[in-house]
């Protein structure tokens, strides 16, 4: 039989998660305990057979949070504060990454771009920022470039101010580090999430890893719709 | 960089991967398939291949790569702990069982490349030397694409 490599155990994950959850609506704010600290067991770390992949959004607590007295320096905009509420009748994609991230990073940020083309012209109503997790090697010109290759016209933000951003990563329920070696290497870890905020400036879905870009999109028409 | 050297590394890259295809045939029966990169952005340091693995008749250990757009290239592997997604070198390497198919995909195990020489743009094709356990060296061609390429091989992009 083949090698079951981690994806598809992931994705599987999500399958089965979503399915023990028995959601309908992808982006449905979920009476999921909103009181309690972070607790990664609610992620989707699950292990089991592989399944075919029909539906990847996995649904976490942060679905209904509201996170519109943030903001953080948006430096495709000479720095101004960019605040996490989407324009009026438009929908906001969040997503915390770094531009040396060779696998995860790059993946969600084309699904995305995948996703956005799939909306035709709503695309215009959805509004794309990127929050490096590594400001040490992202500057703010390499993080600009980066998400403006990805998606043009997105918002790249960028905090030196390790409180101000981890305050908004707890706010997202997002966690990164990125620590360097002895020996000079850099490890870095992040949630690999995606989010999806409305014109309210609340949280209206959570997109793990590999969430196809057909969902996503879907869940967007959702928010703009909403 | 100017799209002289490019051209240059590309046409150069073919040469020696037409040499190299006619030096390695059949030592092991090693299967690879659906070799791919995703386009990267300007200045981007890094960047991944992906691609199947079919193991020959004996069980092998892909140990390492080098490409000629890669300052360096390891073995790597996206897992996922707590809910958080980190990456590291496979110590040991990537197993490849005899007759077994085991799938460098994102969000798991590639062929992370650092220092990328120049950016990665949809359409072009990419040298990739694998080594392996047995001894055995392959030179495959990753083509790069924008979006994720499927198992299904047969569509243009």
């Amino acid at each position: 039989m083949p090698y079951r490599h981690p994806r598809s155990l992931r994705l599987t994950g999500i399958a089965i998660l979503l399915v023990a959850v028995g959601i309908s609506g992808c982006v449905q704010p979920v009476s999921i305990d909103t009181s309690v600290p972070d607790d990664p067991s609610t992620t989707t770390t699950v292990s089991a057979p592989p399944t075919s992949l029909a539906t990847t959004t996995t649904v976490r607590r942060e679905v209904g949070r509201d996170v519109s007295d943030l903001s953080l320096p948006d430096v495709t905009n000479a720095g101004d504060p960019f605040r996490f509420v989407a324009e009026d009748d438009g929908a906001l994609a969040v997503y915390f990454g770094y531009t040396t991230c060779p696998d995860v990073c790059p993946t969600t940020m084309a699904d995305l771009r995948t996703a956005m083309g799939l909306l035709g012209d709503d695309a215009e109503r959805v509004t794309v920022a990127m929050i490096t997790v590594d400001p040490e090697r992202d500057s703010a010109e390499v993080i600009a470039d980066y998400v403006g290759w990805f998606i043009p016209g997105s918002h790249a933000l960028r905090t030196e101010d390790s409180e101000r951003l981890e305050t908004v990563g707890d706010a997202f329920g997002a966690d990164f580090g990125v620590t360097k070696t002895p020996n000079g290497r850099y490890i870095a870890f992040h949630t690999p999430f995606l989010y999806g905020v409305d014109d309210t400036g609340t949280i209206q879905a959570v997109w793990t890893f590999g969430a196809e870009p057909e969902v996503i999109a879907a869940d967007l028409r959702r928010i703009l719709d909403s | 960089m100017t799209d002289v050297p490019r051209i240059r590394l590309i046409t150069f890259s073919a040469a020696v991967a037409l040499l190299l295809a006619a030096c390695t045939g059949g030592a092991n029966d090693l299967t690879i398939d659906d070799v791919w990169a995703r386009s990267t952005p300007p200045g981007a340091e890094t960047a991944a291949f992906y691609m199947h693995i079919t193991g020959g008749d004996d069980d092998n250990t892909l140990l390492g790569a080098t490409s000629p757009v890669c300052g360096m290239a390891e073995i790597h592997e996206t897992t996922e702990t707590d809910g958080t997604m980190s990456m590291a070198p496979v110590q040991g390497g990537i197993p490849i069982p005899a007759g077994e198919t085991v799938m460098l995909e994102p969000g798991g195990f590639h062929v992370m490349c650092m220092g990328l020489v120049e950016p990665l743009v949809a359409g072009d094709e990419v040298l990739v030397e694998l080594q392996f356990e047995s001894g055995e060296r392959s030179t495959v061609e990753a083509s790069v694409t924008d979006d994720e390429m499927s198992g299904d091989m047969d569509h243009d992009h």
